[in-house]
This record gives structure tokens, C-alpha cells and sequence, in this order.
């Protein structure tokens, strides 16, 4: 009778598993919440670039930054990335899942949108296509169409989707608003450099 | 016997000259014993200059400057979001007390005030965390005194704690928890069950490892009354945390000042003696300690929410934290929204470490010298720092000048590569 840890290796996949140190297979029991490398639903992802931005690597000079954007979406590079999970934290399409971070954190970093899409109430006939196109389920029709402007990725599916011209339309916000916010700033930083 | 070393200009190329105060005269050294940079008991970069008399300690310099990582200049221009990731990994073994420090300072210069609930979390893990920082201190010590027994017990023990700060955090060491108005994500009831019950068996083991080293003859042959630091030491060195409660000095626990401790009722352990045990046992006792607070903490939880959105203000801001080793000091600026603009990181093994200068002489080996780098709790890596010094004026630089150098450092080495 053998003891059972000779019983274990010289089973034939006992045998492998000694022997293959790279192959897949689970360790340890994690916990839910442990944040393993970020795993990247590209058919959701819609190019925002969001993730990118927020990589915390590749900040510094001379080095290249772990989550870079690729034509179809995000490219992660698993040597640099650092599971962090701010790719998870901002993704607006919930397309980036870092362990159950994406659900569990409660304010998600909205970046600031230069324009808003709106839809004409007089116009709209109510089809459901721009609901069907959306990637970031914004959109919801009740007789008329409504966007959620929290939830709108600005993909401008949902314009091209929409048989009647002009119902609904991508509107840059206040240009004269960001103007005032700009004069306010450059202002700011011309007396801090005249104060020295 | 008082000693000192001659000044530099005495010895230029860094010969160690041992000179009795009172007679005048030299003290003989048979030889030098260089300790690093690199050296099997060291984890990390550090050179340790000995002079010895037969096997007696007679002089003790330290070099750094092995290590240096300039990790404030790669934190200019960034913001707190992506900052607070890289404060943490100036330390790898309290690298949430940094990510404290920071979040903490970044909170100081926003309008209103941060989630009650954040903050009892913030200080559970911060807890946490000094247990297992507290727990590897004390196996490097067993470790340099050749104790591999209780070296194995102490770092076992210390995986048990890492798998709690794992189930709230999702990470072990570089956890990511806080956030600028509270902590990322909220706890369930399930995971404090699971983190007490884990911790009753952590509290048993530490125990039985506080009786052994009290007890057992030879840590104590090799511990006691060796290494000691005085109040005067204390004073002249400016030395944090453990090592000066252990000293007799509770009042350089910077939990006093802290939010969320008077809370809890938190009352500083000291022990007086100052040597290598007391050390170890002051740790033993904050291990304790923090398992206290971390059950008061759990009772005492406030419901709501676990973050607030502040705003940042910007402005210059100091902010301490007591970190496993000792003070911790985040001195930066900060802009509207919450961008780096400068900061400066004083980590409390830059103390700690100073201060083997004056406690190695008198050592009766080699080795204890050793024991007694080892019980200082040293983290070389946090600690290397760099100012630049205007030669001819003899004179730092902080600003201006001092920055023009950089860069064109920066440019050169960048140039190389």
C-alpha cells in the first residue's frame, strides 16, 4: 500500500501536474473580491479609451503604460499591469472585470463628456432601434426615446440606427460656459505667477 | 567608555579612526568588518562599516544610497487617483500605511469631511497590517540570532493575517484601499465574522510566542541588555515607533493624534528597558493591541455610507501617520483637483537606522552588532532619499536650482538608455 502523496505523483496526472509547473490550474482558494488581472470583454468595449486613461502605469517618463488602445479596444500588456483595477473602476460599459470590483464600487469616475446626445420628442416614432444599438444600455423607449447622459458612451450608434433624420442629435455642450471656466483658470494662473 | 569618530577630514578615504574622549588617546582595532552592500543577512542594500577590537564592536558607521528609486520626482504631475497607487509601493511591507498617510493628506486640503464608516476601515486594515509588519519584523530578528524555529512560527502566523487583509481588500500586500473621502469598497458582515475567527488563532499564536521569547534562555542570552537605546538616544536620534516605546517613550506614537483612535480608547504600550527583547515584546504587545482595536472597531462600525466626493481644494499640506516602524511623514503640495506638484517622503527606518551608529559599539560580537541591525526593524528601500548640495556655498538646495539639476539629470540618463 502505498502512502498517498506517492499515490498522488505516481497517478499519470499526478506525474504531470509535478512536472508542469506553467500549466493553468488553481492554487489556492481565493477570495471573491481578489483582483487578478484585468479580463477585457472586447464585443462591449466601445473604444472610449477611458481605461487607458486611467492606467496608473507609464506615468512617469520613459515607460510605457500597461493598458494601451488598440483599434478594436483596449490591448493589456500582463507584464506591466500592476491590478490596480481603475480600468474595472471607470469602464462606463461595464466591459473590464478585475474580480467583483466593477460591481462593488459605488462611484465610478465619470469623464467629463464634450457633448450630449438628445433626442426630439416631436420626432421620434418610437421604433426601439437606437435601444437595440446601444452598447451602454442608455437609451430607454416608453413611447418616445430618453438618454441616460450618465450612462451615453457618445458612439453615435444610436444616431446612425434612427430611420428619421435628425430625431436624435449629438449637441456639444455650453461652449460659452467652458470658455468661462477657462478664462477663470488662465486668470488663477496669472496671479499665482505674478505672486511668484 | 565614551568614544568618538574623528571628523572626515581626519580620515579621507573613510578609514575608521576610534579615539578615547577622555584620554586622548587611540583606541587600537585589530580590523574593519565591512557589512554589505550586499550580504546574506541583509534583505536589503545597506553597508555596514565595523571596527573591531578581537570581537568587540568598537565603531559602527552606516552608508546609504544603495537603493534609491526616486519615486517623489515620478509623483510630480500626477494625479491623487493614480498617485495614491504609487505612494504605496514605496514601502513592501506597510505599503498601506503610505497609501494612508497620502489619501490622508490629500483629504486635509478638501472641503468637508471624509465617511465616518471609511475611516474605522481605513484604521481596521491599517491594523491589520501592522500585525503582519510587526510579526516579519520579529521573524528577521529570530532570524539573525539564528532562531529558525520561531523565524518559521512568525512568518506562518503572518500568512494567516495576510489572507484577511486579502478577504476585505482583494489584495495581500499592495491593497489599494483608500480613496480620497473613505475606502474603495464596503465590507460585509461574513468577511469581520471571518477576519475575527482568523484572528482569535492569530491572538493565541502571538501569545505563545510573546511567553517563548520572555522565557526561553537562549533568545534571552542573546536579547537581553544588548543594542540599548536610551532616552538620550532617543532624543539625539529622533528615533519612532516600537523601537522608542520601547524606550520608555509612548508619546512618539502618532495614534494620539490620529482621527479615529481616541474613539476606540487607545492607549499606547511601552516597556522600559531598550534593548533587543524589549523590542521584541513592544511588537508582541502591538500585535495584541491592534487585534483589541480591530474587535473594538468591528462593535463600534457606523452604518452609512463607506465614501463621500470632495472636493480639493490644493495648497500645501503636512500629514503623520504612525506606520508599523514608526512616524510617517507625506509633506506635499497639492493644486485644485488634486494634482502633485511637489512632495517629500519621511519614512521612520531613516531614524531608526541612524541611531545603530551609536548602540553597535559596545556590542560584544560580530554577530550581535547584526542581531542588532536586525531588531531595529530596518526597510532600506523606503528610506533613500537624495538632496542636492550647492559645493561651493556648502549649502542644500531645495528649490529653483535644485530643480534645474534634475531635470538635466533626468535627461542624461535618459540619453544613455
Amino acid at each position: 500500500m502505498l502512502p498517498d502523496y506517492l499515490g498522488q505523483i505516481l497517478t499519470r496526472k499526478g506525474g504531470k501536474r509535478l512536472l508542469d509547473a506553467h500549466s493553468p490550474r488553481r492554487i489556492l482558494d481565493r477570495p471573491p473580491r481578489f483582483r487578478d488581472f484585468p479580463r477585457i470583454d472586447l464585443d462591449r468595449c466601445v473604444v472610449c479609451g477611458a481605461c487607458a486613461d486611467a492606467c496608473p502605469v507609464g506615468e512617469a517618463e520613459n515607460q510605457p503604460p500597461a493598458l494601451e488602445m488598440g483599434d478594436r479596444g483596449p490591448v493589456l500588456h500582463r507584464e506591466r499591469c500592476i491590478r490596480c483595477g481603475l480600468c474595472a473602476e471607470v469602464c462606463p460599459v461595464g466591459a473590464i472585470e478585475v474580480g467583483t470590483l466593477a460591481e462593488e464600487v459605488k462611484e465610478r469616475v465619470v469623464p467629463s463628456k464634450p457633448a450630449r446626445v438628445v433626442v426630439d420628442r416631436d420626432l421620434c416614432v418610437g421604433c426601439g432601434r437606437c435601444q437595440e444599438v446601444c452598447p451602454s444600455d442608455a437609451i430607454e423607449v416608453d413611447e418616445t426615446a430618453s438618454v441616460d447622459p450618465e450612462r451615453c458612451v457618445l458612439c453615435e450608434r444610436c444616431i446612425q440606427a434612427c430611420p428619421v433624420a435628425g430625431a436624435i442629435k449629438l449637441i456639444p455642450l455650453d461652449v460659452e460656459e467652458l470658455a468661462r471656466r477657462w478664462t477663470e483658470h488662465l486668470k488663477e494662473a496669472l496671479r499665482r505667477a505674478r505672486e511668484g | 567608555m565614551e568614544r568618538r569618530r574623528e571628523g572626515r577630514d581626519a580620515s579621507p578615504r573613510g578609514n575608521v579612526r576610534v579615539v578615547d574622549v577622555e584620554t586622548g588617546e587611540e583606541v587600537p582595532i585589530s580590523h574593519k568588518v565591512p557589512v554589505g552592500p550586499n550580504h546574506p543577512i541583509l534583505k536589503e542594500p545597506l553597508r555596514i562599516k565595523l571596527a573591531v577590537r578581537g570581537e568587540e564592536v568598537v565603531d559602527c558607521k552606516v552608508e546609504m544610497g544603495y537603493c534609491h528609486r526616486g519615486i517623489e520626482r515620478i509623483m510630480e504631475g500626477m494625479p491623487w487617483q493614480k498617485a495614491a497607487f504609487l505612494a504605496e509601493r514605496v514601502c513592501g511591507i506597510c505599503s498601506h500605511a503610505h497609501n494612508m498617510c497620502f489619501i490622508g493628506g490629500v483629504e486635509r486640503t478638501a472641503e468637508g469631511e471624509p465617511a465616518p464608516r471609511g475611516l474605522f476601515l481605513r484604521v481596521l486594515v491599517q491594523e491589520l497590517d501592522r500585525i503582519q509588519s510587526h510579526l516579519i519584523a520579529n521573524a528577521a530578528y529570530f532570524y539573525s540570532i539564528e532562531h529558525e524555529t520561531m523565524f518559521v512560527w512568525n512568518m506562518n502566523t503572518r500568512e494567516r493575517v495576510l489572507d484577511c487583509i486579502e478577504e476585505i481588500t482583494g489584495n495581500r500586500i499592495l491593497t489599494g484601499w483608500n480613496v480620497v473621502g473613505g475606502v474603495r469598497v464596503d465590507v460585509t458582515e461574513d468577511q469581520l465574522e471571518r477576519v475575527l475567527e482568523t484572528l482569535e488563532k492569530v491572538e493565541e499564536d502571538v501569545k505563545a510566542y510573546r511567553r517563548i521569547a520572555q522565557t526561553d534562555p537562549l533568545i534571552k542570552l542573546r536579547s537581553r541588555g544588548v543594542g540599548v537605546i536610551t532616552k538620550e538616544h532617543v532624543r539625539r536620534y529622533r528615533v519612532v515607533g516600537p523601537q522608542a516605546r520601547a524606550s520608555g517613550v509612548p508619546e512618539s506614537d502618532m495614534r494620539l493624534q490620529e482621527p479615529v483612535y481616541p474613539e476606540l480608547g487607545f492607549k499606547p504600550v511601552s516597556r522600559k528597558r531598550g534593548d533587543n527583547l524589549a523590542r521584541i515584546l513592544v511588537r508582541y504587545d502591538e500585535c495584541l493591541q491592534s487585534i483589541d482595536l480591530i474587535e473594538r472597531i468591528v462593535d463600534e462600525l457606523p452604518e452609512g455610507e463607506h465614501r463621500r466626493e470632495l472636493e480639493i481644494r490644493g495648497g500645501h499640506v503636512d500629514h503623520r501617520v504612525e506606520a508599523p516602524r514608526g512616524e510617517l511623514v507625506y509633506d506635499m503640495e497639492l493644486t485644485q483637483g488634486g494634482v502633485v506638484r511637489r512632495v517629500t517622503i519621511r519614512t521612520p527606518s531613516v531614524p531608526n537606522i541612524r541611531v545603530l551608529e551609536a548602540i553597535a559599539p559596545g556590542a560584544p560580537t560580530i554577530a550581535d552588532a547584526v542581531a542588532v541591525y536586525a531588531s531595529l526593524d530596518p526597510c532600506v528601500a523606503c528610506n533613500e532619499r537624495f538632496v542636492i548640495v550647492d559645493r561651493d556655498r556648502g549649502e542644500i538646495l531645495y528649490e529653483g536650482r535644485a530643480r534645474e539639476v534634475m531635470r538635466e539629470c533626468s535627461r542624461t540618463t535618459s540619453g544613455r538608455s
